[in-house]
């Protein structure tokens, strides 16, 4: 009976033991989120023994905007409101930003240097550097310091702002997406500077020149609610409109545009899109510029499945009907499934595609050593009344 | 049982008691002193400074380097995971010396592996910005990523204006209704009511239950105006619709994914004050120490950093005293790259390698110059003590670099191809005419070769070795177009000459900040000096 208590008061003892004798080493713990290091505050005093209490004049800095290219920096406040000397080190920064050596920085008459013992109640500095080599846009860009105040031994601190360039283009392509045969789109970018020379732009151009019938170009001067929104202090709006008779395909094309912004002497600007006919086809693997399903090489033991959906749009799309009318070679084996009307002009057929578990070694994949598979399907689209489906595979035992 | 063997037993315990204290005692101070190391992963590093250094060579400690996370942190009754802007990602961004550097699916992986394993429910959403370009690659990688995210597990992943500019229905319809996490309240894929996206969600984890909702900027929306398969809605009028259906559900805890800028998630914040997170996937390019508590509302505001560098993870408590805890987490070396997204990125190699150049929509352009590749084996006979120098450069082995030392191989990715090859666009990822098309079709074209920086020397060749007669004028100009001289203290560094540096721009368009962020033109040029023709 007397075997117990000797256990308690002996687990008892050990672990206030190792308590206070963990307290005095380290002190009391400091949650990360809000503790010191994430937010330049100094922690509070805790122990009995002299040790060093670092206090940071705010953890993050905004520089506000700064121009591309251009290097700014700021000094950061380091102060010992312990009762032993204060130690700091320089430690990790971020890829894009500097800080200087901790020996330079000084930010007052009297400062004690950074890379020295800081005696308690005096003040050292640590100066980060950052040149706005970064495409426009918000940044942030952080560096550690190391201390010997143990309730805060990493100190992270951060420097944020805005990066503006001379000019901007928004977006930077002209985008149509995809056009309908007939359909008529205007795509639109915004060409902007932000320094005081007023932009402006002469001639544009097409490459290659000779689609240049296909639009018509129309140069805008933006207002000053709209250059207010890029922030800046001239621009114009490029308008493309393209003509209803675009062939069927990618716009391969360039706008050239020659402005009296030195950085910008010729601009070229990709227009993006492609001229689709009413049926189209979506899913896993299909390859839209090639016409292709992409299935790749397959397991003959398992087989593969894939679901394609054919997208009909137009007048046609409330009767549309599919019927498989033959595939090559006969493994490729292919099902219409359910047909979805959308909305008045958007219909949805499912299109499922299988290489059956067991078939043998074959290659379709569109090499030398073998064309690819090829699924034709009948349908009742007055223009389009065959659609082809390649679909390149391979099976391997 | 007698008394002499009594007290011999009680001895015999006491002492055992007596050791067990000072373990105790010994363990407990231990476990004190290391109360940096955090609970689900062992990622606390000794607090030595480190210098930057990212050299291509020199692996550094990753805690050491980006901090110990998790510091301290009891298990969270669930933890929201924030991500965004991948822009295209897939892998730590930047291809030179990967161990110092950020991001990659294979490592998110790994920590949402290590905190499942430890327990604790998450909830992973991503505000959107998974692509960057267009292009058929583009397409490729978002597919894969959008499908990587739904391995993670993600409850909901939001649409940015890259990912709705292209062909979003085809990875759409394959994701199975029951795991599809595309949301957005003012984006439809086809419709609003096609199935392919929801306007909201509640997530439950932990307990918990988070209602979630995503709008795409306003100013995001006119971009995305001629955009084909998606209908659109401002966002405001969005969320009108959508906040009513979120506090009917009555969820714990209430988030608003916005794929826009901050000064535009803060508005959205004060205008619809029942979000308890308002994410932007277009802040800054590294997520804040801390959120931000945005003023007039209950709301923080949560970056989530760009190129899938960071993730934030929110961990929630019933604890009135602290019901949050946050860290930012670099996705750095510390964790190992999971199997799963290893096998993605070697599918992913497959499928470029299949499809080819041609299947990738990529067609050779003519040179701006208007001149033709010669490939750098041309250049040996007349300068060479200038190829010598070049066969002693990784240039040289660029291309061989694509086959042997990566992993899974990536002789095929014309990202890669296009600064580890001669004559290709280096920013934009395509082919010029006559310059490298494959290991077969132009053996002569592997390298980063002469041609990449001094241009296109077919011609020059073909006079110089009496192939072609022009005048002796034109035969001094061709050689002129080949020349580069560097200007007085050209380099990228700070106080060096950059803007007029024709030689250090050529460098940068390949050792950019992605790939070669310690590239230092001035310490680097002398290591591949060489001077025209011997």
């Amino acid at each position: 009976m007397r075997i117990l208590p000797i256990v308690v008061v002996s687990i008892l003892l050990g672990s206030a033991l190792g308590a206070t004798m963990a307290y005095v080493s380290v002190g009391p713990s400091i949650p990360s989120s809000n503790g010191l290091a994430a937010t330049g505050q100094a922690s509070s005093a805790g122990s009995a023994t002299p040790s060093p209490l670092v206090e940071v004049d705010g953890a993050t800095f905004n520089f506000g905007t700064m121009q591309k290219g251009t290097t700014r920096s700021h000094v950061f406040r380091f102060t010992n409101r312990g009762t032993a000397p204060l130690e700091l080190q320089a430690g990790a920064t971020s890829c894009k930003c500097t800080m200087v050596d901790l020996s330079e920085a000084k930010l007052a008459e009297g400062d004690a240097a950074a890379d020295q013992p800081i005696p308690p109640g005096e003040s050292a500095s640590v100066k980060l550097k950052w040149t706005a080599e970064v495409p426009a846009g918000p940044f942030r860009q952080t560096a550690q310091v190391i201390t010997n105040d143990r309730r805060a031994p990493r100190i992270e601190l951060s420097i944020e702002g805005d990066v503006t360039e001379v000019t901007g283009l928004f977006p930077t392509q002209f985008s149509f997406d995809k056009l309908r045969p007939g359909e008529i789109k205007t795509a639109v970018v915004n060409l902007v500077a932000y320094g005081d020379e007023p932009l402006t732009v002469g001639d544009t151009r097409f490459d290659p020149p000779g689609k240049a019938e296909l639009f018509n170009v129309r140069v805008v001067p933006l207002k000053a609610d709209e250059l207010a929104e890029f922030k800046a202090k001239s621009g114009v709006r490029i308008e493309l409109t393209n003509n209803p008779a675009m062939p069927l395909g990618l716009l391969d094309q360039w706008l050239v545009v020659k402005t009296n912004q030195p950085e910008w002497e010729e601009l070229k600007i990709q227009l993006v899109g492609r001229v689709v006919g009413d049926i189209t086809l979506h899913g896993r693997g299909w390859n839209e510029e090639l016409g292709v399903l992409h299935l790749g090489v397959i397991d003959g033991n398992k087989g593969a499945k894939a679901k394609l959906l054919i997208s009909t749009k137009g007048n046609q799309a409330e009767a549309i009907a599919f019927e498989v009318a033959s595939t090559d070679p006969p493994q490729l084996e292919a099902k219409i499934g359910q047909s979805r009307l959308l909305n008045p002009g958007v219909n949805h057929t499912e299109l499922f595609i299988t290489i059956p578990p067991g078939t043998q070694s074959m290659n379709h994949l569109d090499t030398a050593q073998g064309e690819p598979g090829q699924i034709v399907l009948k349908c009742n689209h007055p223009q389009t009344p065959e659609v082809v489906v390649h679909v390149r595979f391979a099976v391997e035992r | 049982m007698d008394r002499i063997s009594t007290n011999r037993r009680t001895l015999a315990i006491a002492t055992c008691c007596g050791l067990l204290a000072i373990f105790t005692a010994v363990a407990t101070l231990v476990r004190a002193q290391q109360s940096d190391a955090p609970a689900p992963d062992a990622t606390a590093g000794a607090e030595t400074p480190t210098a930057p250094a990212y050299g291509k060579d020199s692996k550094l400690d990753p805690v050491e380097m980006n901090g110990p996370i998790f510091v301290d942190w009891p298990k969270p009754q669930v933890a929201l995971v924030f991500s965004g802007e991948q822009q295209g990602y897939l892998e730590p961004c930047g291809c030179a010396g990967l161990h110092n550097q950020k991001g990659g699916l294979k490592r998110r992986m790994t920590l949402f592996e290590q905190l499942r394993k430890e327990g604790w429910p998450l909830v992973a959403m991503d505000a959107g910005g998974l692509a960057k370009r267009p292009g058929a690659q583009s397409q490729i990688k978002m597919r894969r990523a959008i499908e990587s995210l739904v391995e993670l597990g993600y409850s909901a992943v939001g649409l940015g204006t890259p990912e709705l500019g292209m062909d979003l229905l085809s990875v759409a319809i394959n994701l199975d209704a029951a795991n599809n996490p595309l949301i957005s309240a003012n984006v439809g894929l086809v419709d609003f009511d096609s199935g392919f996206t929801s306007r909201f969600k509640v997530a439950k984890a932990g307990g918990k239950s988070i209602g979630i909702t995503q709008v795409l900027g306003k100013s995001e929306v006119a971009e995305l105006k001629n955009a084909s398969d998606i209908v659109l809605m401002d966002p405001d009028q969005a969320l009108s619709e959508v906040v009513p259906k979120l506090r009917d559900a009555q969820c714990d805890q209430l988030v608003l994914l916005v794929y826009g800028d901050a000064d535009e998630a803060r508005r959205l914040a004060v205008k619809f004050p029942v979000f308890d997170w308002v994410v932007t996937a277009k802040g800054a390019d590294e997520p804040p120490f801390q959120p931000v508590p945005i003023e007039g509302t209950k709301s923080h505001l949560i970056e989530v950093g760009h190129k899938g560098m960071y993730v934030v993870v929110v961990g929630l408590y019933d604890n009135a005293a602290e019901p949050f805890r946050y860290q930012k987490v670099p996705l750095d070396a510390r964790f190992t790259d999971a199997p799963e997204m290893q096998q993605m990125m070697t599918d992913y190699q497959e499928e470029l390698t299949t499809l080819g150049l041609a299947g990738l929509g990529l067609k050779p352009l003519p040179h701006t110059s208007g001149r033709e590749f010669a490939g750098s084996a041309a250049c040996v006979d007349c300068h060479t003590q200038a190829t010598e120098v070049h066969h002693n450069t990784p240039h040289f082995h660029a291309t061989e670099t694509l086959e042997a030392r990566t992993t899974p191989p990536r002789m095929h990715d014309p990202e890669c191809l296009s600064c580890h090859v001669t004559g290709w666009e280096p920013q934009k990822y395509f082919p010029f005419t006559s310059g490298f098309a494959s290991l077969e079709k132009t053996p002569n074209m592997v390298g980063n070769g002469c041609e990449n920086c001094h241009g296109p020397a077919a011609k020059h060749v073909a006079v110089e070795l009496g192939e072609l007669e022009v005048s002796e004028e034109e035969q001094e100009k061709l050689r002129a177009d080949l020349r580069l001289k560097i200007v007085e203290n050209e380099g990228n560094k700070e106080g060096q000459v950059f803007e007029g540096g024709k030689v250090v721009n050529m460098c940068v368009s390949c050792h950019d900040e992605d790939n070669s962020p310690d590239f230092d033109f001035q310490e680097y040029w002398p290591h591949v000096e060489h001077h025209g023709k011997d």
